[in-house]
């Protein structure tokens, strides 16, 4: 079995950031990362983002990845191993791993699960027929490999993601007929929502999608009207004829490694879903396990990035290994972090730490 | 409306317009409605003409008399939310964001487009830039009646 | 269908990769995943479900839905949305459960 200091599971945004100052700190690192790449959802965003400089705003997604990749270039206490997932955390600080066929078993003195979200499904009639992608797939499909989805595609949801991936399915030469949306108002950032609206593409709010149609494929949905309750208004379905349906209503925390290493867990649906109690140094309540990123509260890439450096810091401080600039270091991105989430679109995140604070216990180092 | 279509009204846009005497000169028109975490058109700006401040949930506002119009900010707004406009008689003259291909060519006519995405006029072509810095973001000066300088914000092209 | 041009990413053309499906030979490029290059090839049906044998296809590109698994080199249950295409790959779609032989 190998031994490291700091087992980080997932080479994302935030996993990527905290291998930056744990190592930095002189301790020795493994990054687990099951795809073949590095960077996380980063890769395949073509858009600018936002924040300040310190977060790379107005670089687009992908260049930030390669930023984050080169910071960790002259560190010599790192072992990446991509195509390497992560099947198993043990509560003695065991990681098991299946990477090319082989079933390998790693252990640590401390654990970072990075491992991100995955999409949420929506309930409607015929789901599952092909030509129904998640938002982010598209994204992969389109960006990462160059396919074409389909000709013609109408958007569920109206998030960040929903109103960026309709803008960027147009970019690839998809026609977007319509983006719809279950409430009345628009769930993402007013300019999303302005650079898609004159494109002349309706973004339908109180619209939900009723079924889908096709025999092998999907060839067009029914969608209908919905009232202040959510219900349906009678006689007020359309039919929409596309190929390509996306679905991007909102993300969920990987909470899997963290529920069997029987951590304890709280249902907070502000930070999307399940997610380990934790204190204010991210550790959860198993002492070596620490959580950032997508992981601990769904947010932004540069709300997963100040996490990572932030847990990072903490886990030098819980093996006695304290970066050379603690201090200066955790106020700095502390700082940061809470000016992210100081806006509207913050305050979510907040009521959900809260609630999570709520279900707090204390945690021995 | 902006919440449920995108669409600022008549009101949110023209408090983002200087008045029509400072546009003898180009200016920014700095359309972020919104308070979100963001300050990169404060920061690419050389001429210190869009303040923000700590707080960069803070919604950008432009110092007028400072603004060139040069149109750095335009391409660096992630959400590309800003345009350039300036009067010159009876045209309007506007540089705004691009980021679809085809792109646009010197001298072409492309259909000019409204918020809600609607031809209202044609849209003369007078300059497109792509460098480096921009980052794939071009840059296309166009010219449309000035009739339009409240309602026209981007353009389409005429070949589908 | 591929993209051939984009406003902000760049698609360089790629070797060639030969693989076998459903007993055809059919080709995609170096870096395809084996899903991906089965979509370009507007393969959209990628399996079925085991009970009702209802079509699947493409779902999450990231290999947590399950919606892409196919027989692979004879192995199924091989998440193809996240294994990469090798030349003289063998594909077939799984009709049902997967067997350990």
């Amino acid at each position: 079995m190998i031994h490291k200091d700091l087992i980080i599971i997932g080479g994302g945004p935030s996993g990527l950031s905290a291998a930056k100052t744990a190592l930095e700190s002189g301790i020795s690192v493994l990054i687990l990362e099951r795809s073949n790449h590095l960077g996380g959802q980063l890769v395949k965003q073509t858009h600018k983002f936002f924040g300040s400089k310190e977060q790379y705003a107005k670089t687009r997604g992908y260049d930030i990845a390669q930023k984050l990749l080169l910071d960790l270039k002259h560190f010599e206490n790192l072992t990446i191993k991509t195509e390497s997932t992560v099947v198993g955390l043990y509560s003695d600080n065991v990681v098991t791993v299946l990477s090319a066929d082989k079933y390998e078993r790693y252990q640590a003195k401390a654990i970072i699960v990075a491992a991100g979200a995955s999409e949420k499904f929506l309930a409607f009639e015929n789901n599952d027929l092909p030509g129904i992608y998640g938002a982010g797939a598209i994204q992969t499909l389109m960006n990462l490999y160059g396919v074409l989805p389909g000709k013609e595609a109408v958007m569920v949801g109206s998030g960040n993601i929903g109103l960026i991936v309709s803008y960027q399915l147009i970019q690839a030469g998809v026609k977007v007929k319509a983006i719809i949306e279950a409430s009345s108002k628009i769930g993402g950032y007013k300019v999303h929502a302005s650079k898609i609206a004159r494109l002349g593409i309706p973004i339908l709010t109180s619209t939900t999608i009723k079924k889908a149609i096709g025999e092998t494929k999907l060839e067009s949905i029914e969608i209908v009207l919905l009232d202040e309750n959510w219900k349906e208004i009678e006689g007020t379905s359309k039919n929409i004829k596309v190929d390509t349906l996306c679905i991007s209503v909102g993300l969920t925390p990987m909470h899997q490694l963290i529920s069997m290493i029987g951590a304890e867990m709280k249902f907070v649906s502000e930070l999307g879903g399940f997610v380990p109690i934790i204190n204010e140094h991210h550790q959860t309540s198993i002492n070596s396990v620490f959580i950032c990123g997508d992981a601990i509260g769904i947010e932004e890439a540069s709300s997963a990035m100040m996490e990572g450096y932030l847990t990072g810091l903490y886990v030098s401080k819980y093996l006695k290994h304290e970066h050379p600039e603690y201090e200066k270091e955790t106020i700095k991105y502390e700082k940061q972090l809470s000016m992210l989430r100081d806006g509207p679109f913050g305050s979510k995140t907040k009521v959900g730490l809260q609630k999570l604070k709520e279900g707090n216990l204390h945690v021995e180092s | 409306m902006l919440n449920r279509n995108g669409v600022p009204s008549l009101e949110q846009i023209l408090s983002r317009f200087p008045k029509s005497a400072s546009l003898t000169r180009p200016k920014a028109i700095l359309e972020c409605y919104e308070d979100i975490p963001c300050n990169p058109c404060e920061t690419s700006c050389p001429f210190d003409a869009i303040n923000i401040g700590s707080n960069i949930n803070t919604q950008p506002k432009l110092d007028v008399e400072a603004c060139t119009g040069c149109g750095i900010c335009v391409t660096s707004c992630p959400g590309l939310a800003i345009i350039v406009a300036q009067i010159k008689g009876q045209e309007a003259i506007f540089k705004i964001p691009y980021e679809f291909i085809p792109y646009p060519n010197k001298d072409e006519i492309w259909h000019g487009l409204n918020r809600k995405g609607d031809v209202i006029c044609d849209a003369k072509i007078e300059h497109v830039s792509l460098n480096k810095k921009q980052d794939h973001t071009m840059l296309v000066t166009v010219s449309v009646p000035v009739i339009h300088l409240h309602e026209f914000v981007t353009i389409r092209s005429k070949h589908e | 269908m591929r993209i051939d041009k984009h406003p902000i990413l760049e698609f360089p053309k790629k070797n060639e990769v030969f693989f076998m499906f459903e007993g055809e030979q059919v080709s995609g490029y170096e870096g395809d995943t084996i899903a991906s290059a089965l979509h370009a090839l507007d393969v959209k049906i990628l399996s079925y479900s085991i009970k009702e044998h209802r079509p699947r296809g493409f779902y999450c590109a990231i290999g947590n839905c399950a919606s892409c698994k196919m027989i692979v080199n004879g192995i199924p249950n091989v998440k193809t949305c996240i294994t990469p295409l090798t030349t003289g790959m063998v594909v077939e779609r799984q009709k049902n459960k997967g067997v350990i032989k």
